[in-house]
């Protein structure tokens, strides 16, 4: 297992290095410097913005700008902030860990709704509610998710008042317990929850029902039918793993459009998290700041299918890990 | 095929959809009765009625008018957009498959670093750092972030193809490489493509109405359905209709995709 592990961490380095390669390119392909965008004075002498250029090493050709900064983020150095001057590293460990909770928080929501709900409407093929859970399904694929929340905005927030719609703390959170400081945040952030995971809890429920389909169909599960044993047991026993097994896979290759949404509700909610950090970095192009975010990113991602795999081959012994 | 599609009353029903958006987005000036970029103070924010089908906005713009050309934008950014992915796909990926080795590692390597970044983060940046957002480069911004699932759809294709009795045959034939990919194993390898394509075409729509959204993709007064979602955001207490309407055509045309795309995929199995 230890030897499977190495390997593959070991394989994710040249995936690491292209990242990082492509995230300097995307950047540098951009026409205009940062240094001459109306950010800055425009009175701005031209004396004064080669000082800039300098300061930040934009003056030395490209390749070895690349190769600095390579140095630079292998230390999670990601340079400083265009805008503030703050180190871009600390602006993203101090935005990550309200994205991270609240992505996780939807994967968690996401398991434990769709999957029941897929193996549900599976076992009941062709029943109304199957029938109205695929409809159900293909309107939640179609939802575009910052209508979804301006909507839950609209109604759950401000016509019933049930849920705070921007934010996530109260004014007077500073003088809570800590118990209540808890729920307060929940509290602040159960709308995102809701608006992050309703897309992904239609792909997934559709999937595991495919998948359940499939199994109940496998020559083992009929024997066990043929065989008279409860069907409960033949379900939580033999049907079940098989049916969880890629599911796992497909929570850990949904990381990216996770992350990719925390911009969009993040800006509409107005949640300071890691989005919100990079809408407002690329509306200001904050060119250090979204070359740290992209490859921080890609990154999340990577360490998403990772751990998926090693779910995977932890839960089915049948995997080698030669492989 | 197709006469199968017309069966599956899911399929059917997303076949209509999209035939009806796209003779809404083709007729639009013939359709409306008010220009969508007008305005008309003393009639704004009216809710729907016999005059103003879906009503107005806050600049007394007729939102039925607005909706309708939206719809223009909606379904040639998703056409377009996908198409520059497909046309990328199929290039990177028959080489990839045809000539395997050192080329085909190298490429599925690209492939497999652009699919770990966060789409979005990579559509944002490049939509914001490249120039002013106009409809054409948003069009080629999506295609450019997309095409890794059509290429790898097309080497597994023609990696299985190129194995074939007919295709050895040709070899032996002296028939030309180009030849050979072209004309014969790119039309074979189509099929899977097809319904990536079509569920392509919704993802792109939705990409499109966020970017608009979050104000970085088409330019009002030019109306959208994403930009017209971004400013009804201000009147959304008072004018809900605005913020519906726009949101309920993306959700029905990207639906009528998706389920035209899981008909297909049904048919090809």
């Amino acid at each position: 297992m230890l030897r499977y592990i190495i390997k593959r961490l070991v394989n994710m380095v040249p995936l690491l290095i292209g990242i990082s390669f492509v995230s300097f390119l995307v950047i540098h392909l951009a026409p205009g410097s940062p240094t001459s965008i109306s950010l800055f004075n425009p009175k701005i002498s031209l004396e004064a913005r080669e000082k800039l250029n300098k300061l930040y090493g934009l003056d030395k050709p490209v390749h070895i700008q690349y190769f600095n900064w390579l140095k630079d983020i292998l230390k999670f150095d990601f340079g400083y902030s265009l805008v503030d001057g703050r180190k871009v590293s600390s602006k993203i460990l101090e935005r990550l860990p309200v994205t991270l909770t609240i992505n996780i928080l939807s994967l968690l929501v996401i398991f434990f709704t769709a999957i029941p709900l897929g193996l549900y409407s599976g076992w009941k093929k062709g029943s109304f509610f199957d029938r109205f859970t695929t409809l159900f399904v293909f309107i939640g694929f179609a939802t575009p998710s910052f209508w979804l929340a301006l909507l839950s905005m609209q109604f759950l927030g401000v016509k019933l008042g049930w849920f705070p719609i921007s934010g996530i703390t109260s004014i007077d959170f500073e003088y809570f317990p800590w118990y209540k400081k808890a729920l307060d945040f929940l509290w602040h952030i159960s709308l995102p929850v809701l608006v992050a995971s309703f897309g992904s809890l239609a792909g997934l429920s559709r999937y595991s029902r495919e998948k359940f389909l499939e199994v109940l169909d496998k020559e083992y599960i009929r024997a066990a039918f043929a065989k008279g044993l409860p069907s409960s047991q033949i379900i939580y026993k033999h049907a079940l793993k098989p049916v969880f097994l890629p599911v796992i896979t497909i929570l850990g290759l949904s990381v990216p459009g996770l992350l990719g949404g925390s911009v969009i509700f993040e800006t509409i909610f107005s949640i300071p998290g890691m989005g919100r950090l990079f809408y407002e970095g690329v509306m200001m192009r904050d060119y250090p700041l979204i070359m740290g975010l992209l490859v921080i990113g890609a990154f999340l991602t990577l360490l998403g299918n990772f751990l998926a795999d090693l779910a995977y081959t932890w839960a089915d012994p049948r995997i080698k890990y030669s492989k | 095929m197709i006469k199968r599609i017309l069966k599956n009353k899911l399929g059917l029903s997303g076949l209509l959809i999209v035939l009806f958006m796209s003779s809404l987005a083709l007729l639009a000036p013939f359709i409306v009765k008010y220009e969508p970029i007008s305005l008309n103070i003393e009639e704004a924010l009216l809710p729907p009625g016999p005059e103003h089908l879906l009503g107005t906005d806050s600049l007394g713009r007729d939102l039925f008018s607005r909706i309708v050309y939206g719809a223009r934008i909606s379904l040639s950014v998703g056409f377009v957009a996908v198409g520059i992915a497909v046309i990328i796909g199929i290039i990177l990926g028959s080489i990839a498959g045809f000539f395997g080795g050192i080329i085909d590692a190298v490429i599925m390597r690209f492939t497999d670093i652009m699919l770990c970044f966060p789409s979005f983060f990579l559509i944002l940046s490049l939509v914001a750092l490249l120039a002013k957002p106009s409809i054409y480069l948003i069009m080629v911004i999506i295609g450019l972030t997309s095409w890794m699932g059509p290429a790898r759809l097309i080497r597994a294709e023609i990696l299985s193809l190129k194995e074939e009795n007919f295709i050895l045959a040709l070899k032996i034939l002296k028939i030309p490489t180009p030849t050979i990919i072209l004309k014969h194993l790119i039309p074979n390898a189509l099929s899977p493509v097809l319904v990536n394509a079509t569920l392509g075409i919704a993802s792109a729509i939705l990409v499109e109405s966020s970017l608009s959204f979050l104000g970085l993709g088409v330019q009002p007064p030019t109306p959208s359905w994403g930009n017209i979602l971004m400013e009804a955001k201000s009147t959304l207490g008072v004018a809900p209709w605005i913020t519906f309407f726009p949101g309920l055509c993306i959700l029905i045309t990207v639906l009528g995709f998706n389920l035209l795309g899981e008909a297909i995929r049904e048919e090809l199995k």
